[in-house]
């Protein structure tokens, strides 16, 4: 039984930024083979010749995945070529951040289409696959908002709440077949360029709300459940933020959520061009493994230890000199004379 | 779409009387449907049909196949001496004659890709597609000792059950036939043959095959008219035997098969 992963061949939905990209250069980097998937075939090529590089074997295939013929198609393609598929990942997902209220229909549904129908299309056209191989792993790239949500998003939640169940519907289903596994991965914040491309009809301009994790994370999670198949993996701080809602009552952890995807999840920039993002084209200027978040939390979480250690100094500086400082006496009213103060 | 059509079908011996020898073949237990092309599968060195029989299988469903005894192994008839890759050639176009097959397609594996060649340049009119699995030899490194290492270093990727079956057959067939065959395979050249044949050839290697390293499968997928190369990951240089289920995958588009297993592509393209 092949094992490594210079054997497998993986099909990667989304694999022209982000996480699908990284996971794409990570297997080609041990000599695996990849079929690489999205909707633009340049950075398909690019992707691909970036895995030749490496050493790697890979095959684009521009897929829409709102498109469930491009699926089935992505998946002959993948055997034809190949003769064998052993690890599908559907990665392809699309973020949308807006008040429910304001967002347009057309919008939300379409997050819904590609994250989790996408996803669907993807499952039903690699299992005759497997079913015929005997084996092979599903991996489902959800999020942790899927567990816990998150306001101004609530499409992209839904969607990934949905990915989260079919998995584990799914997955019991399979049982009478051990050597298929479906993954649900649940990764936290990670920098990738979904926030660029992300569909903002808020009121002001998007970031990623720390902590935000590398891509390459959960790259390496992807790739030790190519390994050692899970139910359910998680990238960052997911397993801790999932943690707390059995811990501390959910009514508080749900403020304290939205409150901190208040502060947090937006630039102080007002939204001047408010837009659907890549949902309904891609955005190939924007395509890159990482999205330049990590860069953006230093700069800001500096600036903001900067202004804490001068208020904690000055802070610390008042209250010794009211304690310790020598001041002038303060008048007394002649009244007051007698009062003596403690 | 689902595996309702079956995915492997029996077989059944045929003995066939040719001028040169008679010859034994495994073909359908069943018939195929009418119409259905016909497949003719060539083994190796020092082997026999006998580890043709998984992918024979596989394909059985689709089209008709004859898994070949070349004359002097398996339960083919054992001319004195061991034929030469022109009489290797001439016995498949005789059995093609006995069963009035005027032209199939034809899949060899190592050695038997050898044959498959000289066939082509002799017979091209018999010839309609061909699959060369792990063609040999590597003419850079042409030489017994040469191509031992490599031998046996695919020795690995290979389940035991076809070392058992290649010490049965070699023992069937003798030392002196063999070692006679074995010379005749080296001195072959197969690449002065490749850019000769017309038809249209699918090359096949296993990712892992040390006897067809990638750089010669491509060059010889460069040195056919009309070539193309597929890569299987994570095999090695048998595919017939080891990975049926692959190799039929790959072959049955390139071979205008129709497939009730596999899911039928749909005439989907992608926006750009």
């Amino acid at each position: 039984m092949k094992s490594t992963i210079s054997d497998r061949v993986t099909v990667i939905t989304g694999a022209s930024s982000g996480i699908g990209r990284a996971t794409a250069l990570s297997i080609a980097e041990q000599h695996g083979t990849v079929v690489l998937a999205c909707r633009q075939s340049d950075a398909l090529r690019e992707v691909a010749r970036e895995c030749e590089a490496l050493g790697g074997r890979a095959l684009p295939v521009p897929t829409d995945v709102t498109d469930e013929a491009q699926v089935r198609n992505l998946a002959w393609q993948a055997a034809d070529t190949y003769g064998r598929i052993d690890v599908w990942v559907n990665d392809a997902a699309v973020t949308l951040l807006g008040r429910f209220e304001e967002v347009p229909p057309d919008a939300f549904r379409q997050v819904i289409e590609t994250n989790f129908f996408g996803y669907v299309y993807g499952a039903r056209a690699v299992l005759p696959y497997f079913r015929e191989q005997g084996r092979g792993i599903l991996i489902n790239v959800a999020s942790v908002v899927g567990k816990v949500g998150a306001p101004y998003a609530t499409a992209y939640g839904a969607s990934k709440s949905a990915v989260i169940g079919f998995s584990d519907s799914l997955r019991m289903e399979l049982r009478d077949a051990p050597d298929i596994h479906v993954c649900t991965v649940l990764p936290a914040t990670i920098d990738t360029p979904l926030f660029q491309h992300a569909a903002n009809y808020a009121d002001r301009e998007v970031r990623a709300m720390p902590p935000v994790y590398a891509p390459e994370e959960a790259a390496d999670v992807i790739v030790g459940l190519i390994r050692h198949p899970k139910r359910e993996a998680t990238v960052g701080n997911a397993r801790r933020m999932i943690a707390m809602r059995t811990l501390v009552p959910a009514a508080l952890t749900e403020r304290m959520l939205a409150n901190k995807v208040e502060r947090q999840h937006f630039q102080d920039r007002p939204n001047t061009n408010p837009g659907e993002g890549n949902l309904f084209e891609p955005r190939p200027e924007l395509d890159a493994v990482h999205g330049g978040w990590q860069e953006f939390e230093q700069k800001t979480k500096g600036a903001g230890g900067a202004v804490g250690a001068v208020a904690l100094a000055a802070g610390l500086g008042a209250t010794l000199y009211l304690l310790f400082g020598k001041r002038p006496a303060l008048p007394v009213h002649p009244d007051t004379r007698t009062m003596r103060a403690v | 779409m689902g595996a309702t059509a079956q995915q492997t079908a029996p077989l059944r011996s045929i003995r066939v009387e040719t001028a040169l020898a008679r010859l034994h073949a495994r073909t359908n237990n069943f018939s195929p449907r009418p119409g259905s092309p016909t497949v003719l599968l060539i083994h190796g060195l020092v082997i026999s049909s006998r580890y043709m029989i998984p992918i024979a299988r596989r394909l059985a469903p689709l089209c008709r196949v004859y898994a070949l005894d070349l004359p002097g192994y398996g339960e083919s008839e054992k001319p004195p001496h061991a034929p030469s890759l022109p009489e290797a050639a001439d016995a498949v176009a005789a059995f093609m004659d006995a069963l009035g097959i005027s032209s199939a397609h034809l899949l060899g594996n190592s050695y038997g890709c050898q044959v498959c060649a000289e066939f082509a340049v002799r017979h091209p009119e018999r010839l309609q597609r061909l699959i060369l699995q792990g063609p040999t030899v590597n003419p850079h490194e042409r030489g017994f000792w040469r191509q031992l290492w490599p031998w046996l270093k695919n020795a690995r990727h290979e389940p035991f059950s076809l070392a058992l079956i290649m010490y049965r057959d070699g023992y069937a067939a003798g030392m002196r036939r063999s070692i006679e065959t074995v010379r005749n395979a080296l001195a072959d050249r197969i690449e002065d043959k490749l850019p000769r044949i017309e038809a249209p050839t699918l090359i096949v290697r296993g990712a892992n095959d040390p006897q067809v390293p990638q750089s010669w499968a491509e060059e010889a997928a460069r040195l056919l008219p009309h070539g193309e190369l597929k890569v299987v990951p994570g095999y090695g240089h048998c595919l017939v035997y080891t990975a049926p289920l692959e190799l039929r995958r790959v072959i049955v588009p390139f071979l205008r098969l129709d497939s009730l297993t596999t899911p039928a592509r749909r005439a989907g393209s992608a926006r750009t």
